[in-house]
């Protein structure tokens, strides 16, 4: 069974179309890209997936329930993380605070306790924040764990977001642009841990624009432009599509001169 | 000598008064600070605490230190009554709507308790209102230390509280990004119904301690909620750190002119401290400008 399905997504902003008719579905533990050109439709996939607006019309199933109108704490307590193009964190807490927030369902008491039973709730802050520090390990921030999340580099930032994400102990992770501004030493960092993220069963759904990324990553391509899927494949079968080449990559950017696709954008 | 000691004098009454705008100020500005909403009506949370205090012990013969602590429960029910009927329906829409929606409760309420309680002054005379105790030389009310020594203690934990604990960080984090806090599972209400309920415990419970020193009455709220928002202003507006360093300040500063000028110029230095940070410093002793929130 599919882990995400979407049917006939559609949403409108006024008179805008930004989706019309969208459907695909993600296999548990699969990798799916969702490239095309700007204003293609692909961050708003990501708000009606996560509840910032409900689509206009479609249907969206998580796992066995349908999630569409929920609202985005609903769908996260479901299991499903989300980084943002424009990193977000909390940007005046420490390292390991952003993490500990993100674990605020998995830490819940009753409210007496929270209140009156001291020693339970510092346990049980002990115990999360030594498995932040594991995610942090995790993400390569480890030694920086008490600095204020403003003071990274913006690499860094991502991959703490990146982390943060994780640590909502997530089945589907969105990730948007997960590479966007970092230099190839990053990039490959980055790859390396979404793939280690992958590996522990998490399934990933990313919008890319880092072609070399995108091909290297994923086991399959959605393609959208304006605000409909125009391709679908494997990344070999999408840099040969020639519909592809012409809506999104243009003049012969990648696809035929270099076969697999390893071009850069 | 002698100077010194009036000095000293005026300053515990300065950190007394001081500590009671820090506790409205507190409420206040972590509802800025985390939820983008002002309270006009916070004034009327110490004002329902006061009489709160007032009725436990004097109605129903509760000793006072047992109705501060009931007085504060009346102020964890009012801060949720606040959320629930005043700021909630207009939560995300024009900020302007719970200035109005507050400002119109505000006066509901300090009407509402002048029907009800009357407009006569009342007092409620403790056990420690008239004991004096000798600290080198200096003679202090009892009733004044014990309010200074709760204030303080109150506030530590508090700022243990929001610093360390995981309702403390769900609150920080929602200041400063809301959607990103939705996505940690984080139900902004419940975060609203914390922040109020604390709110309104901490000026129920300024209401309670000071109740005895001055005298009740219904507009009282009126009076302390202006000081108050000037602590939250100068201190820079969501600051929780600037509400307690500017509140503190604020008491002693009115008191050394109250002592040492005349009564007239107290509410002119306070004003006029508002006046020269929003001009020299717009963004508060303790505020960021740019980037909104925390």
């Amino acid at each position: 069974m599919p882990i995400l399905e979407c049917h006939n997504l559609s949403r409108s902003f006024g008179g805008l179309r930004a989706l019309s008719d969208l459907s695909f579905s993600l296999e548990e533990g699969e990798i799916l890209a969702l490239i095309g050109p700007n204003g293609a439709g692909k961050t708003t996939v990501f708000n009606c997936i996560t509840g910032v607006y409900p689509p206009s019309a479609g249907l969206i199933r998580f796992g066995s329930q349908v999630i569409n109108g929920l609202p985005t704490h609903e769908v996260a307590r479901k299991g499903l993380a989300r980084t943002f193009q424009i990193t977000r964190l909390f940007r005046r807490l420490t390292l390991l605070e952003n993490l500990m927030v993100a674990q605020y369902p998995f830490s819940e008491l009753p409210l007496w306790q929270t209140l009156l039973d001291f020693r339970k709730t510092t346990a049980l802050e002990r115990k999360l924040a030594a498995q932040a520090q594991e995610i942090l390990e995790f993400v390569g921030l480890g030694k920086r764990a008490g600095e204020k999340a403003e003071n990274l580099p913006l690499g860094d930032q991502k991959r703490l977001e990146l982390g943060i994400a994780l640590a909502t102990r997530p089945s589907l992770l969105l990730l948007d642009e997960p590479a966007a501004g970092m230099n190839p030493t990053e990039t490959e960092e980055m790859v390396r841990l979404i793939r280690k993220a992958r590996e522990s069963g998490v399934t990933v759904l990313l919008i890319e624009h880092d072609m070399k990324l995108v091909m290297g990553l994923s086991e399959r391509i959605l393609v959208l432009n304006q605000g409909r899927k125009i391709a679908e494949g494997t990344p070999r079968e999408i840099s040969n599509n020639p519909l592809v080449i012409e809506a999104y990559l243009g003049h012969g950017g990648m696809g035929g001169k270099k076969e697999g696709g390893h071009a850069e954008t | 000598m002698d100077l010194l000691l009036e000095i000293a004098q005026q300053v515990i009454n300065g950190l007394v008064i001081g500590g009671i705008y820090t506790l409205m100020a507190l409420g206040m500005t972590m509802i800025f600070g985390i939820l983008d909403q002002t309270n006009f009506a916070h004034g009327e949370l110490y004002m329902l605490g006061a009489y709160a205090a007032f009725f436990f012990s004097m109605v129903l013969g509760i000793p006072y230190l047992v109705s501060v602590c009931l007085a504060i429960l009346v102020g964890v029910l009012l801060g949720l009554m606040y959320e629930w009927l005043i700021f909630r329906p207009v939560r995300g829409k024009d900020p302007l709507n719970a200035v109005i929606a507050s400002l119109g409760a505000s006066i509901f309420i300090w009407n509402a308790a002048l029907l009800v309680f009357g407009g006569a002054p009342r007092e409620i005379p403790t056990p420690f209102l008239g004991e004096k105790v000798n600290l080198l030389g200096v003679s202090l009310n009892v009733q004044r230390l014990l309010a200074l020594a709760v204030t303080i203690g109150i506030i530590l934990a508090l700022y243990w509280w929001i610093g360390k604990s995981r309702l403390g960080r769900a609150m920080r984090a929602t200041a400063q990004n809301r959607e990103v806090a939705a996505l940690m599972g984080i139900k902004i209400g419940r975060v609203a119904e914390l922040v109020f309920a604390t709110g309104g415990a901490l000026a129920a419970l300024g209401g309670a301690l000071v109740g005895p020193i001055f005298l009740l009455q219904p507009s009282m709220g009126l009076l302390a909620v202006g000081k108050a928002f000037i602590v939250v202003i100068v201190g820079g507006m969501g600051s929780v750190l600037g509400a307690i360093y500017t509140g503190f300040g604020l008491g002693v500063l009115e008191s050394l002119t109250v002592g040492f000028l005349s009564s007239a110029y107290r509410d002119v230095i306070s004003f006029a401290i508002l006046i020269l940070v929003l001009w020299v410093r717009p963004q508060g002793l303790f505020g960021r400008t740019g980037e909104r929130g925390g």
